[in-house]
């Protein structure tokens, strides 16, 4: 019964969340192209890791051979709820919080191996602004209020294959196509003034986004005491395709190439480490901007262990820490770099397991953590809820 | 063993439960707003143009003759006021109650139908807020002795329809029969009441009676004063209890006022009210393009196309002119726009819903005496959007570029609004703010 309402939940999850939704939320948001989220599972995140280089097999677009040892078709969708409290020098800027659904995937046994289909995010472009103005009508001074509102952003939509090649190494291609779309716009209200009837002004623009990736994974297993794995991401240029109403040019973004790698080790009976690493500099981006902005290198680590054999109610449900930093390709103003430092921790659960096969389980993970670049600071609690089935 | 899978079951669906409202607690969304100013696209440039007449303004006229007195409901009484002004009231009462309800001499409340009527009184309430005299005024009211068409009745005729049009004997009401003089203090309240006796409270029971009806008359000269309502209250004898009277009201069929002279056209200018009323009608064509000021042009570049979005807001700007000092208004003026749907068809063209909304423009009476030449702005955005609109798509949607402007009810009152028109130095002129920026581009 609970393994038919879980594939049931699975199923309305794969259905009914549109690629724009894959977005998660940060005052980071609104520099540059935005803030690069990472389609990863609750597993992958209680660990601090950047989705690669773990034991057993999973649906991440971080590391493409990792789906291989998947032995049933399995389907995995993640939700990730977020608040934020903001302050800028020390005083309080706000606080904010939305769910967003950074990765749903399914693979299937195909052609000797897994193929898979995924739908990730990339990057978070949703933020309001505001700012007040002074005009001068009639030779009055009166305040208005300019509002703006971004909201959209960067998905990836995936077609992917792994295969073992040999008993103890396997390998993953993902094709993607980059999809999502942005809405600008700028409102200026009169609702001070007094002028009986005044439209507010309104210039908007939305794009469409386009370009393909292509991720190639490798993992081998070190014997039974650990995994290693890298993978590596190329991008076209993404396009930003102007609608027809909009007055905004098109325009084209660098993206960069993106290097992962990771691993795990069993450091004794119950007690697993993992440490990932991954690069990607988006310098090259800085010609494409118009805005002054800093841009600098996503880089970053990761480190955490997993205790495996911990049980809850009877069942299996591995406990898990981690710390994980990474760097933001994009802050506000010249000169300054971001960076994002967060612990965490989490635990999986087993809701059906059949001979040591996990057919329906959740990892759940919760992170504390911070934002910074400049004088600009969030502090932040993130719960990824990832749920997992297999066998269908 | 079948109660332990059953407790399971349970505890796994309070997990996927707790999960489940975790992900939903932050689904209300609260979106970042960012405090970094110059993440927003480039501030628009919002500035103030009046554009004057002769660029924006043509074939301004002034239609009158929309409704008649009888649609207001109410009277006006003037006696020589401006040197000029006469005008009395009319009013025509219905079938007099048949029965009434009333205690019986053992105090039972019966239906009684057989009344004698022993007097009445006419009881008129004064608009305090129209009226041109502080001090008393003398008023007297007289029976009509000739028939009258309460929507067409006029100072010249009794009846002025499209099949008849007949002459009162005397013009101004014909002779009348005195029934009652009062004087009216506006110190000592709102009403003015007339006394009938029985004879002549009588007289007026006959719904039949083409002749009958009341003229109240303003004898005080000098002085113009709004009358609200006029209400007949019957004195009758109930047969049941004749040792006691009973007051009953009359339902009113008729009231309107006759009034001379009639203003005639304006030889210049705007004229809004009346009544019957009166209408301006102009053709606005609105820029298409903006080569200035320097402001503008120093942050978007000239010339400037203007678009639907870009108009903030549109208003005519009038300034008030004086009117006739017989018709200047004491009460606020309410004033709409609309726009004229066909004007080959003025007079009588259709017009559209109103630009402007309930309750229109008010504007104090004050700015047509005292303090002429302020300026009014009649706020027509909407209409102005829709021009630039099409003017921007290269529509031809048919759509009329004529505004009439008039009294938010036809008529509204004897008193009318002015405003200068074009060819003097307050003519109308057309208030556009404008905001031009950037288009919006990607960071």
């Amino acid at each position: 019964m609970t393994k038919k309402l879980l594939c049931a939940l699975a199923v309305v999850g794969f259905v009914t969340v549109p690629t724009s939704e894959l977005e998660a939320q940060s005052l980071f948001n609104s520099a540059g192209l935005g803030r690069p989220v990472d389609a990863i599972d609750g597993r992958a995140r209680a660990m601090g890791s950047f989705g690669i280089g773990l034991r057993g097999g999973s649906i991440s677009p971080a590391d493409p051979a990792a789906t291989a040892w998947l032995a049933r078709p399995s389907g995995v969708m993640v939700a990730q709820p977020s608040w934020t409290e903001a302050s800028r020098d020390g005083v309080d800027a706000g606080d904010f919080r939305g769910t967003r659904f950074p990765l749903v995937g399914i693979a299937y046994p195909v052609l000797g191996g897994m193929g898979r289909v995924q739908l990730g995010s990339f990057l978070d472009q949703r933020f309001e602004g505001q700012r007040t103005l002074t005009v001068e009508l009639g030779g009055t001074a009166f305040d208005v209020v300019d509002g703006f509102t971004q909201d959209g952003g960067v998905a990836t939509a995936s077609l992917g294959y792994s295969r073992m090649i040999s008993p103890d190494v396997a390998v993953g291609l993902d094709v993607a196509r980059y999809t999502g779309s942005v809405q600008r716009r700028l409102s200026r209200d009169f609702g001070d003034l007094d002028l009986d009837g005044a439209e507010p002004f309104t210039s908007s623009g939305s794009w469409r986004y386009a370009g393909t990736s292509v991720t190639a994974g490798v993992g081998a297993d070190l014997g039974s005491v650990g995994r290693a794995a890298a993978s590596v991401r190329w991008s076209s240029t993404l396009e930003a395709d102007p609608s027809s109403t909009t007055d905004g040019s098109a325009r084209s973004f660098d993206l960069p190439l993106e290097l992962r790698i990771g691993g795990s080790a069993v450091l004794a009976p119950g007690l697993v480490l993992a440490a990932s690493a991954m690069h990607a500099d988006w310098s090259d981006i800085a010609d494409d901007l118009m805005v002054d902005t800093s841009v600098g290198n996503a880089s970053g680590f990761g480190v955490g262990l997993e205790l495996p054999n911990v049980r809850l109610l009877g069942r299996s449900a591995p406990l898990r820490f981690g710390y994980r930093y990474s760097g933001l390709p994009f802050a506000h103003g010249q000169g300054e770099s971001g960076s994002e430092r967060a612990f965490t921790g989490g635990l999986g659960f087993a809701f059906n397991e059949t001979n040591g096969v996990l057919l329906a389980g959740a990892d759940v993970s919760v992170e504390r953590g911070e934002r910074s670049a400049g004088t600009l600071s969030e502090d932040f609690w993130r719960v990824t809820v990832a749920l997992r089935v297999a066998g269908f | 063993m079948r109660r332990l899978k059953q407790m399971k079951s349970r505890q796994h669906a309070s997990l996927v439960a707790a999960l489940s409202l975790t992900t939903l607690a932050a689904c209300s969304e609260r979106i970042p707003t960012s405090p970094e100013n110059d993440v927003l696209p480039g501030a628009p440039v919002t500035i103030e143009i009046e554009v004057p007449w002769e660029e924006f303004g043509s074939a301004l006229e002034v239609y009158g003759g929309y409704g008649t007195p009888g649609d207001l409901g109410t009277g006006v009484l003037a006696n020589a006021f401006a040197g000029s002004l006469d005008a009395r009231t009319l009013v025509r009462f219905g079938a007099y109650p048949q029965s009434a309800s009333v205690q019986d001499t053992e105090g039972t409340t019966v239906t009684d139908t057989d009344l004698t009527v022993v007097g009445g009184r006419l009881v008129a309430s004064i608009d305090r807020t129209d009226r041109t005299n502080d001090g008393p005024v003398t008023l007297t009211l007289g029976a009509t002795q000739e028939a009258w068409h309460g929507r067409s009745a006029g100072w010249d005729h009794a009846v002025d329809t499209l099949g008849e049009r007949r002459s009162w004997t005397e013009p101004g009401g014909g002779v009348v029969t005195p029934l009652d003089t009062a004087t009216w203090d506006p110190a000592s309240g709102d009403t003015v009441s007339f006394v009938l006796d029985s004879v002549e409270a009588a007289a007026w029971s006959d719904a039949s009676d083409p002749d009958r009806g009341g003229r109240l008359d303003l004898v005080t000269e000098g002085h113009r004063l709004g009358v609200e309502s006029m209400d007949l209250r019957l004195t009758v004898r109930p047969s049941v209890n004749p040792d006691t009277t009973v007051v009953l009201d009359v339902p009113r069929q008729a009231t309107t006022f006759i009034y001379d002279p009639r203003p005639g056209p304006p030889s210049a200018g705007i004229r809004v009210g009346g009544a019957p009323a009166w209408r301006s009608v102009l053709d606005l064509e609105v820029p298409r393009e903006l080569t200035g000021p320097a402001e503008l042009c120093d942050a978007v570049g000239c010339p400037v196309t203007l678009s639907r979005e870009a108009v903030s807001y549109a208003a005519l700007v009038l300034r008030t002119r004086r009117s006739e000092e017989a018709f200047q208004p004491r009460d606020t003026v309410g004033l709409d726009v609309r726009e004229v749907l066909s004007r080959e068809a003025l007079p009588k063209s259709p017009l559209g819903s109103s630009l402007i909304g309930a309750p229109g423009k008010q504007m104090p009476g004050i700015l047509f005496r005292e303090e002429e030449g302020a300026a009014v702005e009649i706020p027509i955005t909407p209409f102005v959007r829709d021009r630039v609109g099409e003017t921007a798509s290269g529509a031809d949607t048919g759509r009329s570029n004529t505004l009439a402007l008039l009294s938010t009810f036809e008529p509204l009152s004897i008193a009318y609004a002015s405003f200068h028109g074009p060819g003097s130095s307050q003519a109308p002129a057309l208030k556009l703010v404008v905001t031009v920026g950037p288009s919006v581009e990607l960071p």
